[in-house]
């Protein structure tokens, strides 16, 4: 089996994590911030140590702002729903997916909040074109930094010093650059960073993560029990806990410690590289087969969009499913991403690479696509 | 052998007195996470730090410094201190 589908999720898991995941269930996982005996702190340790793994590879410089989430789309509409209110303007990309796009999108049907899309194309001209947007009561940016539909980069430091400047909040989807590309919440200037854990930081499905800045305080989405303050009717006002309700996903969340361990002995700047020379690998034999259409073939990174020989890109998905590639086709709840980048009725097929992919899966891929050519021609 | 007696920091959550015997380690101070007995907390539930009383002052001035929030500090009697 070849996986070229960690957009959605990374896979395989490192050795470590499955290790990890498998002892805390096995030995360790009391319910954290429940109790004071031995199982219960032993999870709540680990779940700080993954609050520090990731404040530190994100450069947040406080644990306690890193609040555990469902995913990255529960982490984007705290930040929304958390920070929103009927008048406010918000800014988001031509290029965001759903999880940017519906939480807005309903907020301005039902909430009185107005919202513009700025568009990505040309590059140069992002940071302009999001400065003329900028109103008085424009209160929030949200934009992803990579797209899941393209390897387009989005100019998040400039981005973050205009906000900055204009006492805009800024706030990152990370959903498919977390552990694929550098971020620095400090420099780039990121008020909140909505994160996976997933995808390129290794973990497993389960859990994500927001990281708050220092200025950021938000209303709550949820309300109920976390172990502090049980006789009071409010949430508790200091992060994290103001944020987390109910148990949280230990086995999940010692997944993503292993996971960030991983990709930081890795080094993401290694990481990318190798997706950098996977995609033009790709690129040049998709090229080779011919009959293929890449969106955005100036962008390489971790994902490459494409159609091939006219056939409905889902088809070609399944075609490529029962030779054992796995891919992605269809829109990837992504409508206004497909819509920037044109693609046809049906949407395209997307192949996207991770820590784990080599030359050889690139080799599987397109002796699959020659065969499915080779059948429907 | 000496009976030592324990004093405690209380803290706003479980996530911060992680963070203070963080804070008190680096000091070179020990402590223990414990949860603050519910029948003696305003607002229920509860965790903080236990430490010698005798290292009352290197505590608090060791969490000052490193940024913990502390709500009070009791002592092994549990009176305020």
């Amino acid at each position: 089996m070849i996986y070229l589908d960690n957009a959605a999720t990374g896979f395989p898991k490192p050795e470590s994590v499955v290790s990890e995941v498998n002892n805390c269930i096995k030995n360790y996982c009391g319910n954290p911030g429940r109790g004071s005996h031995e199982l219960a702190l032993a999870s709540a340790e680990k779940i700080y140590e993954c609050r520090e793994a990731l404040s530190d590879f994100f450069f947040l410089g406080s644990p306690e702002r890193v609040v555990f989430t469902e995913n990255a789309t529960h982490s984007i509409n705290l930040v929304i729903k958390g920070l929103l209110h009927r008048g406010d303007h918000v800014i988001i990309s031509d290029m965001e997916h759903n999880s940017v796009f519906r939480p807005i999108y309903r907020m301005a049907k039902e909430n009185g909040v107005h919202f513009d899309i700025f568009p990505t194309h040309p590059e140069e001209r992002i940071v302009d074109n999001v400065k003329r947007l900028i109103r008085r009561n424009t209160k929030l940016v949200i934009c992803t930094h990579t797209p899941n539909v393209s390897s387009a980069i989005l100019p998040i430091a400039e981005l973050g010093e205009l906000c900055r400047n204009r006492g805009v909040v800024f706030a990152l989807d990370a959903a498919q650059s977390a552990g694929h590309l550098p971020i620095n919440m400090k420099d780039m200037k990121i008020d909140a960073l909505c994160l996976p854990g997933h995808k390129g930081l290794c973990g497993i499905q389960g859990c994500g993560a927001l990281c708050l800045g220092e200025e950021i305080s938000l209303s709550t989405l949820t309300e109920g029990g976390n172990g502090i303050n049980s006789l009071e009717a409010d949430m508790p006002e200091l992060s994290p806990e103001r944020y987390e309700t109910g148990t949280l996903p230990t086995p999940s969340i010692v997944g993503l410690l292993q996971g960030v361990r991983e990709v930081a002995s890795t080094g993401v700047e290694r990481i990318h590289k190798h997706e950098l020379a996977l995609w033009q690998i790709c690129y040049e034999a998709l090229m080779r087969l011919g009959g293929v259409e890449v969106y955005e073939p100036d962008c390489a990174g971790a994902v490459l969009l494409f159609n091939f020989n006219r056939l409905p890109s889902d088809r070609v998905a399944s075609e490529l499913g029962r030779a054992g590639v796995c891919v992605r086709g269809g829109y990837h709840c992504s409508a206004l991403g497909h819509k920037t980048l044109k693609t046809p009725p049906g949407g395209a097929v997307r192949v996207s690479f991770g820590l784990y992919n080599n030359e050889q899966d690139i080799d599987g891929l397109a002796d699959a696509l020659a065969h499915i050519k080779r059948k429907t021609e | 052998m000496t009976n030592e007696i324990y004093c405690t920091a209380a803290l706003p959550s479980l996530t911060y007195a992680m963070k203070a015997q963080r804070v008190l380690s680096a000091a070179g101070l020990n402590s223990d996470i414990v949860k603050l007995d519910s029948s003696k907390t305003k607002h229920g539930c509860g965790y903080g730090v236990s430490f010698s009383c005798s290292e009352t002052d290197s505590v608090k001035r060791a969490l000052r410094s490193g940024g913990v929030n502390v709500k009070q500090y009791v002592s092994g009697g549990g009176e305020l201190l």
